[in-house]
């Protein structure tokens, strides 16, 4: 099943839909407010494209650096070429220390490599510590949202859910009760601990270190108790020097939720006391995206979700609706440079609108990257006969002017004739919801003829 | 779209330069090559603008909600030199109308939805015209229009713009 099916099954429950719609909007709106708060707001989206450039431009000198500036501080530092070598090196890391109880902040990059169900059948206990991601683990979903895993549920959802595995009252869905108990849950799991995985914001080439923002403070809970810390970072996630990370924590938080700064804004520089600190950093496709000048942009990402929230498809079809790790614009693209036969209808779950382009805080050409993709749906097969077949005779009627005059001029004659019951059958998907336009006596090609006839 | 996406099917072709160069959306044409100071026409009507997305952020008719630059509207300006004309203000003033081309049917669904959502934030703001710049977006919002036999209906701005 892809995008638009999937999405036709969201949409089924309209109330939730649009109580969807609003909630992702209201988060729009309040990143409008905080965006207009700064001048020199659009100066700042072009020198953080411009630090993007540069660095993916840079790489491989950027890792380097940021690998002996890591090492310096006696942090190890891992390569992993995929999700495979990714998941394995942090099993081997966790049992070398006898690690069997992780704690775990937000990080898209274990959700892309699926590291969670790997390390639990090697017997590792696994636990997503963000209080979104812990609704949606518990449920056994992926987050919806890549800000806001758990916003495809209402309160209710999460009540009933905490009913099950939490012990909650029974349909108490007060958000500060069940915030309480998650809270207290959490904070069990946080002592018993004995690692911490953090996914990177940010990764400084200059001095070695990782930045994390989260707005719970559940990575710097994580990373304190427990003596092993372990970050999976993108490669992508580097950026030069210290004093580019305030151009990016100026735009994430803003762009994300409509705040000034994350409520946190953790440094990691090195080990906690007598700890240890691992960085696995991890390519999983990300070369193959660099290699390609029509995507490479993508890896400017900085995933503060704002093109999702902009994404008038993804408020209506909601993030499950994509299949991929990661939804909206940013998903689609990244999940059809990744696997386009997978992925195929993502590409397509789009109007071309560009509004993602526009409030994307590092500029990423969004809307054009998805238009390239659908054409390499189209050269490499992908379209579907039905579509194909369609789009094949339209564009051989266009090639045709007198043939397509010809075929207007007829459609303008019987299709008025044509009885309610058979025009709005099945097979007329316009109609199904909507009134075919009112067919007119003439084309503006005649009128337009009839005119210049009257005048001369 | 001629303008912005012809180029990678017929750069360089006999032609495309002139066409590229001499081909406007109407508003665009009326706002920065006519530059009307009056216009021979009135529309005692309350009207709800709709920011077809093309128009408006491919060839920028008009500021985008999502950008932190200077406010303008070329629609707006331009449809302001009809008399006793009235507008209305949106909750969201430059949301897709979910037309989208091959998008109406192959996402039908969701084009639906968003078609849905555009009329009802017109009908709500007191709109009783919706116009635009962009006939297909129109097609599709009458669509929906006619068939739930809505108190509203659209017109293309050219039909304002003539005193229709």
């Amino acid at each position: 099943m892809g995008h638009p099916e999937k999405a036709a099954k969201f949409i089924a429950n309209n109330e939730n839909m649009k109580w969807h719609d609003r909630a992702l909007w209201f988060v729009r709106e309040n990143r409008d407010l905080a965006v207009h708060g700064i001048d020199e707001w659009e100066k700042l989206r072009e020198v953080a494209k411009k630090i993007k450039t540069h660095t993916i431009e840079k790489l491989d000198y950027y890792l380097e650096e940021f690998e002996r500036n890591a090492k310096d501080k006696g942090i190890h530092v891992h390569w992993a070429k995929d999700a495979k070598e990714h998941n394995e090196i942090v099993l081997k890391i966790l049992i070398d220390k006898g690690a069997t109880k992780l704690v775990k902040s937000k990080s898209m990059l274990t959700e892309e490599c699926h590291l969670n169900p790997y390390l639990e059948s090697h017997g590792i206990e696994v636990i997503d510590t963000d209080l979104g991601e812990r609704i949606v683990q518990l449920r056994d979903e992926p987050p919806s949202h890549i800000v806001l895993p758990a916003i495809h549920l209402k309160k209710e959802a999460v009540g009933k859910t905490f009913e099950k595995f939490l012990d909650t009252e029974k349909d108490n869905c007060d958000p500060t009760y069940l915030t309480r108990v998650a809270r207290v849950h959490l904070r069990e799991k946080f002592l018993g601990a004995d690692a911490s995985l953090t996914g990177v914001n940010f990764g400084i080439a200059q001095t070695g270190g990782v930045v994390v923002c989260t707005n719970e403070g559940n990575a710097d809970l994580g990373t304190s108790l427990p003596k092993l810390h372990i970050a999976s970072m993108g490669i992508e996630k580097i950026i030069p020097r210290l004093k580019d990370l305030s151009i990016f924590t100026r735009l994430l938080a803003r762009s994300a939720t409509g705040q000034p700064i994350t409520s946190y804004t953790s440094h990691f520089h090195a080990p906690v006391e007598g700890g240890e600190m691992h960085i696995v950093i991890v390519d999983n496709g990300r070369s193959d995206i660099i290699a390609d000048e029509d995507f490479k942009q993508s890896l400017h990402c900085i995933r503060c979700g704002a093109c999702i929230n902009t994404c008038p498809v993804y408020r209506r079809s909601g993030g499950h609706s994509y299949g991929y790790t990661i939804p909206g614009p940013i998903g689609s693209t990244l999940g059809a440079s990744k696997d386009l036969r997978t992925n195929k209808t993502l590409p397509f779950a789009c109007t071309l609108c560009a509004s993602c382009t526009n409030v994307c805080p590092v500029q990423i050409n969004l809307h054009n990257q998805l238009y390239k993709h659908r054409q390499s749906v189209v050269a490499q097969g992908l379209l579907g006969l039905k579509k194909h077949t369609i789009l094949r005779v339209a564009t051989w009627l266009m090639k045709h002017p007198s043939l397509l005059d010809f075929t207007g001029k007829m459609a303008r004659k019987i299709v008025p004739k044509i009885p309610r019951a058979l025009l709005y059958s099945k097979a007329n998907v316009w109609g199904k919801r909507r009134e075919l336009p009112k067919f007119p006596k003439n084309s503006f090609k005649e009128l337009y003829r009839q005119q210049q006839k009257e005048k001369s | 779209m001629v303008r912005e996406n012809y180029a990678q099917f017929l750069d360089g072709k006999d032609g495309f330069e002139h066409l590229r160069t001499h081909i406007y959306e109407l508003v665009e044409f009326l706002h920065d090559v006519i530059k009307p100071e009056s216009l021979n026409a009135s529309f005692p009507y309350k009207v709800g603008i709709h920011n077809s997305c093309h128009g408006h952020r491919e060839l920028e008719l008009a500021s985008m909600s999502e950008r932190n630059l200077p406010e303008f509207s070329k629609v707006q300006k331009i449809l302001s030199l009809v008399d006793d004309i009235e507008f209305v203000t949106l909750k969201r003033n430059d949301e897709c109308c979910g037309f989208g081309g091959t998008f109406c049917v192959t996402n039908e669904a969701v084009s639906v939805a968003m078609g849905i959502d555009r009329v009802a934030d017109h009908l709500s703001a007191g709109a009783e015209v919706m116009t635009g710049v962009d006939m297909s977006c129109l097609m599709h919002m009458q669509g929906i229009i006619d068939r739930d036999k809505l108190p509203i209906k659209t017109m293309h701005i050219a039909q304002i713009l003539a005193g229709e």
